[in-house]
């Protein structure tokens, strides 16, 4: 029988591997800080939804406002970057600056929910100029946060609605001509009064924890807890333009997350109008 | 193949020609508006072994605030044929349709491919080849096409059309009003609200019947096997008193009749040098149609159906051209049709228009009719038939024998070709020769192969003839009917 022996050279591998080991656990917990290479897609002139980039911000990230993420990432001067309120629908003013042109520092901090909205989100659009030609290799840092939970308004009433109850009142429900009126189809005004409905209202760019587990559109809404049709899920490929529009629940909902990138996140009517709180599932 | 590439190459050039005829229009400025099948409904039957053909447009009603795709428009808007100064005043043959997908290829043949805007197909696309076919677009994508139908995302403005041709000339049309919940023109919301959805399939344009593959997608009877006929495909009385009244059964069709499908013209007669038939008011899937989503939501939604949204259907125009006998033309108006100078009436959809019989070998006749959706001509024709050429031999039968025995009456006839025959009637002329009558239960079966001729021996009991001793067999035919000479028993 031949006796194992170590020598100093198999204690030190041995060692060394265990290191390696314990450290690739590590390098997976969902608070570790991370560093990623996140290509930034140029605008072309005339081809909409090209170089609309939307980008996944870690929940933990040193940039604290717009501003301070066009300076601390070095995005190209000239890059627009925009925020989207979810309760108004808007991504002006305020929730977008140009980086090296308009963008102060004391602008819009990235994570709205310190702005007093409920909301911590994270996903932000950045928008090169057309004279950018090139992809930008962005560097982006930060770390997770694995108790930060993301809310979704319902798309209707929310947030006038009393938790559990529904009515028919709600911002971006007005009726043309008869604005004290509330509505949700045109069938609720007067003709020829028509029901406004605003579009963006409750579309929520939700940052895409970049050690998410999902893989696919569908596994996020399952890990939000979205019912099926009770949410439409969102892609945006800067390289190309095209825009995935997906169901929850159904198969157009089945196409493959893309590391680094946001998503956008629309509940739909069905459903009771409460928010929708989650955690988003991560390694 | 080569044909197909000819139609195709066609069509893209119409296509691309309306794109480049069409000015500058206004485009989505909205991140995205998608035109698509939404909730893994699909359109079934398509055949789809090679890229089908799909049209998109937008209609709106043009009353405030339902304006931004209205369907009269400036002259420079005019994306039709003809002469601009003409198309966009209602005089000319083009369509104004400020818009549409011009050239974008929106459906998808195969969940592996993309659509013409770089889209990746929905899976329910299937495989190319397999009759599943999706649709696809963007109206804020990329690409060169006209307009935004819904440019604030709005309740009931710029209803969409879609129109679908298949690689056998089937197709089909559906339309869609804006889903607030989806922010999108959900194709499904006109499909039934099942989960996935749907789906709906393209007409049969032509479809075996009888032989040993019943139902099968045809384009000539030699596809069906023997005894198989393939037939254009909605129920309409062909022949016999009553052509164009919709039939359940052959006898609703009177002596003479036959009950067939129908894509969008119905045969009347054709004696080689006119031809008269019946249109129909064409057919659209809506998110009105009962049991869709759009009307139930399928449970999950609010119903988005309106039918003060829904545009008026009406017969379009009747166009022509010649084609090898026996083939499904493109239907696509662009790919060499001729507008006739008669249109189907407007009320009954009744016409008689002269048809010369084409001289080539083996070339035939073809007859197709448009529609009207909210005052604006299809983009492929609604239906097609096919007349006999002039050397294409004819269906008419000759009886061989008819012999009294027992309580049946024997009849052998046979043909010399079957061209656009459908199936044989068995006549006699009752009351002293007062009344003819039908008296086989069922249409008769053809058997003749690839337009060839066929022998036939039938028996029809005696008491059927009410004391008749004379009779007829009538070929009826996918463009009238024919009637042999008369025979005595």
């Amino acid at each position: 029988m031949i006796r194992f022996k170590p020598s100093r050279l198999t204690v030190a591998a041995t060692v060394a591997a265990i290191l390696i080991v314990l450290a690739g656990s590590g390098a997976v917990a969902s608070n570790m800080g991370f560093k990623m290479n996140k290509a930034i897609f140029p605008a072309v002139s005339g081809t909409p939804g090209k170089g609309n980039n939307l980008v996944s911000l870690p929940m933990n990230n040193p940039y604290g406002t717009l501003n301070g993420l066009c300076t601390q990432t070095s995005l190209p001067a000239g890059t627009a970057v925009t925020l989207k309120n979810p309760e108004t629908g808007s991504q002006t003013g305020a929730l977008t600056c140009t980086c090296g042109i308009g963008c102060p520092a004391n602008t819009t901090k990235l994570d709205l929910s310190t702005q007093g909205l409920a909301y911590s989100f994270l996903g932000v659009q950045e928008r090169m100029p057309v004279s950018q030609t090139a992809t930008f290799s962005q560097i982006i840092v930060g770390s997770h946060n694995p108790i930060q939970p993301v809310l979704l308004r319902w798309v209707q009433n929310d947030p006038l609605c009393p938790e559990g109850t529904c009515t028919n009142a709600g911002p971006g429900q007005t009726c043309a001509n008869t604005p004290s009126l509330c509505c949700a189809t045109n069938a609720n005004c007067v003709s020829p009064a028509t029901c406004n409905l605003a579009a963006g209202v409750g579309e929520t760019w939700v940052s895409v924890p970049y050690h998410t587990t999902a893989v696919t559109a569908n596994d996020f809404c399952t890990q939000a807890g979205i019912p099926s049709g009770q949410a439409t899920i969102v892609r945006v490929a800067a390289d190309t333009g095209v825009v995935t529009s997906g169901l929850c629940g159904f198969s157009t909902a089945n196409y493959n997350l893309v590391l680094g990138e946001a998503v956008k996140f629309r509940r739909t009517s069905a459903g009771p109008c409460t928010r929708l709180s989650f955690i988003p599932a991560h390694f | 193949m080569r044909k197909v590439l000819i139609c195709c190459s066609s069509v893209a050039a119409v296509l691309w020609a309306a794109s480049a005829l069409s000015p500058v229009f206004a485009v989505c400025t909205i991140s995205s508006q998608p035109l698509q099948h939404y909730l893994g409904g699909y359109f079934m039957n398509c055949p789809d072994a090679q890229p089908v053909k799909a049209f998109a447009y937008a209609l709106s009603t043009r009353i405030a605030p339902d304006t931004s795709c209205p369907d009269l428009v400036s002259n420079a808007q005019c994306t039709g044929a003809g002469t601009p100064a003409s198309c966009c005043t209602g005089a000319g043959t083009g369509t104004c349709i400020p818009c549409n997908t011009a050239g974008i290829d929106i459906a998808c043949e195969d969940s592996s491919g993309q659509n013409g805007q770089g889209g990746g197909c929905q899976a329910e696309a299937g495989t190319a080849g397999d009759g599943k076919v999706t649709i696809l677009f963007d109206w804020a994508g990329p690409g060169i096409y006209p307009g935004c139908p819904d440019p604030n995302q709005q309740l009931d403005i710029g209803r969409n059309f879609v129109q679908l041709v298949a690689n056998n000339g089937s197709s089909i049309m559906v339309s869609v009003s804006f889903s607030f919940d989806l922010l999108a023109y959900a194709i499904d919301m006109a499909e039934p609200d099942t989960s996935p959805a749907g789906p709906l399939s393209c007409s049969p344009a032509a479809n075996c019947t009888g032989g040993s593959t019943p139902g099968k997608v045809c384009a000539t009877n030699a596809d069906c096997g023997a005894g198989g006929a393939c037939t254009k495909g909605g129920l309409y009385c062909t022949g016999g008193p009553t052509p164009g009244k919709v039939c359940a059964t052959n006898s609703d069709c009177g002596a003479g009749g036959a009950c067939m499908e129908a894509t969008g013209i119905i045969a009347g007669s054709y004696d080689g040098t006119t031809f008269c038939g019946t249109v129909p008011v064409p057919v659209v899937h809506t998110d009105c149609d009962a049991g869709t989503w759009g009307v139930t939501g399928g449970g999950i939604f609010a119903p988005i159906c309106n039918p003060s949204t829904l545009p008026a259907l009406a017969r379009g125009k009747l166009y022509s051209k010649t084609d090898t006998c026996g083939t499904s033309p493109d239907t696509t108006l662009s790919s060499g049709w001729t507008l006739l100078p008669v249109a189907p009436d407007a009320n009954t959809g009744a016409f008689c228009v002269p048809i010369p019989k084409p001289s080539g070998i083996n070339q035939c006749a073809f007859v197709a009719a448009s529609g009207r959706v909210g005052g604006v001509e299809t983009l492929a024709a609604v239906g097609a038939t096919q007349l006999a050429g002039q050397n294409a031999p004819s269906a008419r039968a000759f009886v061989d024998s008819a012999n009294a025995g027992g309580n049946n009456v024997s009849i052998s006839f046979h043909t010399v070709g079957e061209l656009g025959l459908v199936g044989f009637n068995v006549l006699t002329d009752a009351q002293g020769g007062k009344n003819r009558i039908k008296v086989n239960s069922a249409l008769i079966t053809p058997k003749g192969v690839q337009g060839g001729g066929a022998s036939y021996a039938v028996q029809i009991p005696r008491g059927n003839f009410k004391g008749s001793k004379v009779l007829y067999i009538e070929s009826v035919l996918t463009s009238g009917t024919l009637l042999s000479d008369p025979a005595t028993f």
